[in-house]
């Protein structure tokens, strides 16, 4: 009974020496791997086992790309979120009724406010920002198509869906909106816009955005990127994730150049709005003072939705040199901000939101029993009935959602004797959702960020998977054990009850602010409460449940 | 020599509990022959997944990222010391890898 080397694949998790094989209580021949050093050889196979892995194996279906390792969370854990949820709603509302004023709520409160920097409108650190994520995105376009088409050894997949998306998210609810600050395709037709204003007139957009269409557009593009993110099998090759890049950047620049720049980002582009939603949780928020956007909007070229958030507007903005702000505020803060949200945008919201749920519910054997119930039963379909029923399963879930949240806004409008019509309600609560999604982006990502993020460590020396090794990086093997199980439900769990908490509060800041009376503020709460805790409720499930994608 | 001491006594310690945990897992015509099992084992258990299979496949445990080739007629065994946690799938590659799911899910919990 000797033992064959097959030449087991390295890893750094487990002892790279040989070592002799324990006899084994099994009859009958076998073999027993063990691990080595990775030689010259070993490196070549697992090269050739990587490519071969990562298109074979990926998971079915699930968030961009990459696996999820997590653990489902355990049931006495699950029992405490679940009971602290419940708890400390009514621990909120308990208090309310004991500080019934209407101005009891806490005010925006500046923590520290100065005017950015104006010299030539772009500071230096903003130009080199800028000048860094256009060289990014150029780079991970031409990784995509040039590099080797194995998405864990080209750039693109995961500097797409890992460091982009998920980093931005992070980084839009945490800190501020970076995003508004870096975005590559505005910086890129901003200079072309102030090269020609040097050379003519400032060049005016061609067309004043419809005021009817709102943020549709937007949302249109946002339900096609979860579809791609989520469904579309294709998410994962390199080239096919830099050829939409490059599509992505003709539509926005032919939008910016129709209706321009700032109209386009405020209503047809789905990822400043979705990073600017989040953002409004962050801590660091430039704003324009109202003021100098009311006498700027006297134009009549600004919507009047769009007033109150200059940032909407290249003229306000402009203008507003001494009225613009950076200021931090406590988080949540912004979210308060409700006048300018629009019926449309309650529908972006909403989809947004939903989204980042479906992704984790299709993940779970209860989705799994669903699609292959429907597989079953839809022969006809063919080859796409995994992408046909999951495709139902996203648009069916976004409309459930949004249909729920509009019955809710009438209950609202109901209770508080209808003091405010249910369109104003679901204007002035949806934002109040906002922590909740992020505390669950917070429990979904978390390890999946930290783990497949380090594949940027290595692909930082090897963009392209040509074999480089620029920085010497281009061995470093992701960590798995880099953040503990207990680590992750711990902050997962601590994450989704301070956001719920977050959110019923806010909710009923905006609400004594809406009705100045605090019964009636508390009355109307109850609806919006029992969505909060289902919606809670329904996060905890799903990171209770065992990923089987 | 107290940090030889010191750190003898740490491995020990830590090691006193571990357990070896063993998975079979059988392979029919490429294809899991059951549906996929589920083994729980506690931080740093050694784990060996015994595969048996009637032709030749290949065998991979994500995350560990562990491959392994798994001939007909025989008993190929992975160990391995499983010191992530986590819920990891064993998976076998071929083309249809998608719709036929994971051998298995290996749920490394905390100890």
């Amino acid at each position: 009974m000797t033992p064959v080397d097959k030449g087991l694949l390295p890893t750094s998790k487990f002892n790279p020496v040989r070592r002799p094989a324990p006899t084994s209580p099994l009859p009958g021949r076998h073999s027993v791997y063990t691990l080595r050093l990775p030689g010259p050889r070993a490196w070549l196979h697992r090269c050739a086992w990587a490519s071969l892995s990562a298109v074979v194996a990926m998971p079915a279906y699930g968030h961009g790309f990459g696996m999820r390792y997590d653990l489902p969370l355990p049931l006495h854990l699950w029992i405490v979120g679940a009971a602290a949820t419940v708890l400390l709603s009514f621990l909120i509302v308990a208090i309310a009724i004991r500080t019934h004023s209407a101005d009891g709520a806490p005010a925006q409160t500046n923590l520290r406010g100065r005017p950015p920097r104006n010299g030539g409108a772009e500071g230096k650190a903003t130009f080199v920002a800028r000048v860094i994520a256009v060289a990014a995105l150029i780079l991970i376009v031409a990784a995509g198509i040039a590099g080797d088409q194995t998405p864990t050894r080209n750039l693109a997949p995961t500097a797409i869906w890992i460091a982009w998306w998920v980093g931005f998210s992070y980084l839009s609810a945490f800190v501020g909106n970076v995003w508004s600050v870096v975005n590559p395709w505005s910086a890129v037709f901003d200079w072309y816009e102030r090269f020609w204003s040097k050379r003519s007139a400032r060049r005016r957009a061609t067309v004043a955005w419809p005021e009817r269409l709102g943020v549709w557009p937007a949302t249109a593009l946002f339900l096609v990127f979860a579809w791609l993110e989520l469904i579309w099998e294709g998410r994962s090759i390199p080239s096919h994730l830099a050829w939409l890049a490059v599509g992505f950047s003709i539509l926005t620049w032919t939008g910016m150049f129709l209706f321009g720049r700032r109209a386009w980002l405020a209503h047809g582009d789905p990822f400043a709005l979705a990073f600017g939603v989040l953002s409004r949780f962050g801590l660091a928020q430039s704003r324009v003072e109202p003021a100098v956007c009311d006498t700027c909007a006297a134009s009549g070229r600004v919507l009047a939705a769009d007033r109150a958030d200059a940032l909407k507007c290249d003229d306000c903005y402009r203008a507003s040199e001494r009225g613009r702000r950076w200021s931090l505020q406590p988080p949540g803060a912004g979210l308060l901000n409700t006048e300018t949200i629009t019926p449309s945008l309650v529908v972006f919201v909403i989809v947004m939101l939903s989204t980042v749920t479906f992704d984790g519910l299709m993940a779970t054997p209860f989705w799994q029993r669903i699609e292959n119930m429907l597989y079953a039963a839809l022969p006809a379909l063919g080859g796409a009935r995994l992408a046909v029923i999951n495709t139902l399963g996203l648009v069916s879930f976004c409309v459930v959602f949004v249909a729920v949240y509009h019955v809710i806004a009438a209950l609202i409008a109901r209770a508080a004797k209808n003091r405010v019509t249910p369109d104003a309600a679901s204007r002035a609560f949806v934002l109040t959702l906002v922590p909740i999604a992020i505390a669950y982006l917070i429990a979904h990502y978390l390890s999946y960020f930290l783990i497949q993020g380090q594949l940027l460590i290595r692909l930082a020396s090897d963009p392209f998977g040509f074999g480089w090794n620029i920085f010497g990086t281009a061995g470093f093997r992701p960590d798995i054990g880099i953040v503990g199980a207990r680590f992750v439900w711990y902050t997962s769990l601590f994450a989704i009850v301070i956001g719920h908490v977050a959110a019923v509060s806010l909710a009923h800041i905006i609400a004594l602010r809406r009705l100045g009376d605090a019964r009636l503020a508390i009355r109307s709460q109850i609806p919006m409460l029992v969505l909060m805790v289902a919606y809670t409720m329904l996060s905890l499930w799903i990171i209770a449940q065992p990923i089987v994608e | 020599m107290r940090a030889f001491v010191v750190a003898v006594l740490l491995f020990t310690a830590g090691t006193a509990f571990a357990e070896e945990r063993v998975l079979d897992l059988a392979i029919h015509a490429g294809a899991p022959a059951a549906k996929p099992q589920l083994l729980s084992v506690l931080q740093n258990d050694r784990v060996v997944v015994r595969l048996t299979s009637d032709k030749p496949v290949e065998v991979h445990l994500h995350g560990y990222d562990i491959e392994t080739e798994v001939a007909p007629g025989r008993v190929t065994s992975m160990r391995f010391t499983a010191t992530a946690t986590g819920r990891f799938p064993i998976e076998i590659h071929s083309h249809d890898a998608r719709r036929q799911g994971p051998l298995a899910y290996l749920e490394v919990q905390p100890r």
